[in-house]
């Protein structure tokens, strides 16, 4: 006999979207249950922020015989170093298979805040531009909402996580509601300035629009510029859901989170035609477990709720659960990245920073907005910025002794850096399925991705390259060199698109109101409900959707629909 | 991406060549959080390393590379980090490196004077600088992948971090854009 328990919701994931949908739905009032596959996680002894080089035994540079063998995909990024990379799943344990020559990297956290203990933390609103490209070009369905539907979510959001950034006016990228912002440095205000002239307000390099705290907010501190945010930040001045969501709903008194479940499909009741709750699995001790709630919430991830669905098939939805479309693990998404240029800015020499800003520049999209491009659709956008060599140059320049140990100790000439992300369009054929043949350390069948980038994605990426060298070279930029990354899908970690929302239940998975079309109490709010992934990153969109998402089921529990 | 910069600095790939029995052993040992164990080169070896670390990096206002523990750091990289390529083309350089002294005064690396030192130095980043120059695509020089290794380790050092740079943990505040002074120095990235 299985054991139940009865919530008003179960929200299954405690990342970026699980938070807001705990703190929602608990804040109005519904006793929660967040089901977390991961263990739990305490800044106090889990956060490395004050571990230095020199205490680690690669000094920073991993372990590279151990990671091989027990991360050899999640090392693919940036954050997993040898200080964060507890923060990542093990590959070993948490297995998915592509096809030969068709890499898919899925980078994944397993733990209460999910990725939002190790996010790059920024955050931009989608437009109208971007809510209305599918309906345009006619990739992918149209979005059943407008940006006038999600701008009070944005608002809503904004106000609580803190978005520190500089108010720029333009349409294709909304204004948050903004903190101060970070100061750009002298060769990006350099870079600016000169773009402003050259391309006539056209081509805006502002400062990164970033979760990060630029003055005390909401009982969390400012950022003290220490810089290095993936390690952890005991101050919770950037947002996390550990930092910011999980405790918010838990001072409500109304939410249960349980760590170490591993929720292994959604029930669902033929008789009311309602999902009664969700089967777990008891990560520790492999005990299965049924939890039953009014409403359920995925925020599993893009990728992992759609797994969950994809598993919950029935006589009903051969399938996967609520797939009476069949669009369900289709249309995935991420956005590619790394076409770009750099170069060098003379001429300041005299002046420095102080500081670790943990925050680079942006420049918003700037094609396709009036006119159309001959060789891509849609758009894409820059980050990146400028600092001043520090001692690694030393590998690029003559010499050995004391005069060149000395002159490693000051700054090198400055370096600038731009470093595209590109929007992937919409296809059928980018897919997620259950692997028929593996199982992953639950007993859960695994996914099998597959996903590659289009001709369209890599116009794209080869124009960031010459557009980024032109700025350059507008800029006064010397030795200005273009590049253009192979990064397989993936490696942006911003996948997406596997259950989208759209206006026609024969297309979509999702409505409006990220609820499932055949299963009313059933909604998805992380990123498999994104119908388009426009360039921007998304996690900002996620929140703002699930927080619409919540108000939206509790008012229909009020009037009597749920 | 400076990581990725290190990262391709200290990588690359192919043969077991040029190790001895103690040496190959020592690849397959293992545990948990490790300091760098020294077991891995002989004593010869280690002088001679040495050596080149501090003629690289040496002692001057502040502590050189030998003081800042770069030796050890070598040691570990070369024995636990390297893939068996890597590790091949250091121990052969390594090798060179007295070879040529040998030739050159007939006395090892180490014990020889300072002078000496900076003209076998001199040739060895000569070669390695033609052969980066000839554009032909091989794993870096003997020269540029030990000053690679000498440069990674001294600035992850404490000493190399705290008091050859300049250390913030805790800066408070960011300012983009201050003069540079007399005392400016590189800042400490933190890794
Ligand atoms: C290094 C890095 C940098 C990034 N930078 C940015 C950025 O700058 N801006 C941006 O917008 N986005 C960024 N992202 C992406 C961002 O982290 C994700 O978009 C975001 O975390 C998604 O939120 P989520 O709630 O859907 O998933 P997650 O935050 O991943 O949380 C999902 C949670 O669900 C749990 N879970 C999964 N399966 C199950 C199951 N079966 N049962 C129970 N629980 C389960 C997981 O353990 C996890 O805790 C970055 C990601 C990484 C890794
Ligand atoms: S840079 Fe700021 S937000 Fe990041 S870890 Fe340091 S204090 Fe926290």
């Amino acid at each position: 006999m299985v054991k139940q328990e009865r919530y008003d919701a179960i929200v299954v994931g405690s990342g970026i979207t699980g938070g807001w949908a705990a703190k929602e739905l608990t804040e109005r009032g519904l006793r929660t249950l967040v089901l977390e596959a991961g263990r739990s996680i305490d800044p106090e002894n889990d956060y490395v922020m004050t571990t230095q080089p020199w205490e680690l035994p690669f000094r920073g540079r991993r372990d590279r015989i151990r990671q091989e063998r027990e991360r050899p995909i999640q090392r693919e990024c940036y954050a997993c170093d040898e200080w964060s990379e507890k923060f990542f799943v093990r590959d070993d344990q948490n297995p998915y298979t592509t096809e030969d020559g068709k890499p898919f990297l899925w980078i994944r956290s397993r733990q209460v805040g999910g990725r939002s203990i190790v996010w790059g933390r920024q955050v931009y609103r989608l437009s109208d531009l971007d809510f209305e490209a599918n309906a345009r070009d006619g990739f992918g369905v149209d979005w059943p909402i407008r940006y006038a539907d999600i701008e009070p979510w944005y608002d809503h959001v904004e106000r609580f996580i803190g978005v520190s950034g500089q108010a720029e006016g333009l349409a294709q990228l909304p204004d948050s509601r903004f903190l101060p912002p970070m100061n750009l440095n002298c060769a990006e205000q350099h870079v600016r300035d000169s773009l402003m002239s050259h391309f006539g307000g056209e081509r805006v390099l502002t400062i990164g629009r970033c979760a990060i705290l630029t003055a005390n907010h909401g009982g969390r501190r400012a950022c003290h510029y220490c810089g290095t945010c993936e390690r952890g930040c005991t101050t919770h001045s950037y947002f996390s859901s550990l930092a910011a969501t999980l405790p918010a709903a838990a001072l409500t008194g109304r939410m249960t989170l349980r760590p170490h479940s591993v929720v292994h499909s959604v029930i669902y009741d033929p008789a009311s035609g309602r999902a009664s709750g969700v089967r777990v699995i008891d990560a520790e001790t492999q005990e299965t477990l049924e939890f039953h709630g009014r409403l359920v919430f995925l925020c599993a991830s893009a990728l992992e709720s759609t797994r969950i669905l994809l598993h919950s098939a029935s006589e009903r939805w051969p399938d996967g659960l609520a797939n009476s479309s069949g669009q369900l693990g289709h249309n995935l998404m991420d956005h590619t990245m790394g076409g770009g240029a750099q170069g060098y800015i003379s001429g300041m020499d005299d002046k420095w920073i102080y500081g670790r800003r943990p925050n680079g520049i942006y420049l918003p999209r700037f094609r396709n907005i009036s006119d159309q491009h001959p060789d891509f659709l849609r758009g894409y956008a820059y980050q990146g910025g400028g600092s001043r060599l520090s001692w690694e140059r030393g590998n690029d320049m003559p010499g050995f002794g004391a005069d060149f140990k000395h002159a490693l100790r000051s700054p090198g000439p400055w370096r600038f850096r731009f470093y595209g992300f590109g929007e992937c369009l919409p296809r059928e054929s980018n897919q997620v399925a259950l692997d028929p043949d593996r199982v992953d350390a639950w007993g859960i069948p695994v996914l099998n991705i597959q996903c590659e980038w289009s001709d369209n994605e890599r116009a794209a990426l080869n124009d960031m390259s010459i557009q980024a060298a032109e700025m350059l070279e507008a800029a006064g930029a010397s030795e200005v060199s273009t590049f253009i990354e192979d990064n397989p899908p993936g490696l942006t970690i911003h996948e997406m698109g596997t259950a989208r929302m759209g206006r026609d239940p024969a297309t979509s998975v999702l409505n409006g109101w990220n609820q499932s079309w055949d299963i009313p109490n059933l909604f998805v709010t992380d990123g498999a409900c994104m119908t388009s992934s426009a360039n921007q990153n998304p996690s900002l969109t996620y929140m703002a959707l699930t927080a619409r998402a919540v108000d939206y089921a509790v008012k229909q529990i009020a009037d009597g629909e749920l | 991406m400076d990581r990725r910069h290190l990262f391709h600095l200290l990588g690359a790939s192919a043969a077991l060549a040029g190790l001895n029995p103690s040496q190959l052993a020592a690849l397959f040992e293992s545990g948990g959080p490790r300091k760098p164990s020294r077991a891995f080169f002989t004593t010869e070896q280690r002088e001679t390393i040495d050596a080149l670390c501090e003629v690289i990096i040496p002692t001057t206002d502040t502590p050189g590379a030998v003081t800042a523990g770069v030796p050890e750091f070598i040691e570990l990289i070369v024995a636990e980090w390297y893939n068996a390529d890597d590790r091949a083309r250091f121990m052969r350089g390594l090798a060179q490196v007295d070879e040529r002294t040998q030739a050159l005064t007939g006395i090892q690396f180490a014990q020889s004077g300072e002078d000496t030192q900076a003209v076998i130095l001199s040739g060895l980043e000569a070669e390695s600088r033609a052969r980066i120059a000839s554009g032909e695509d091989t794993p870096s020089p003997f020269f540029q992948q030990f000053r690679g290794l000498v440069l990674s380790g001294y600035y992850s050092s404490e000493i190399g971090l705290r008091e050859e740079l300049l250390y913030q943990p805790i800066p408070g505040r960011f300012d983009g854009c201050v003069d540079v002074s007399e005392v400016t120095r590189s800042v400490s990235d933190g890794d």
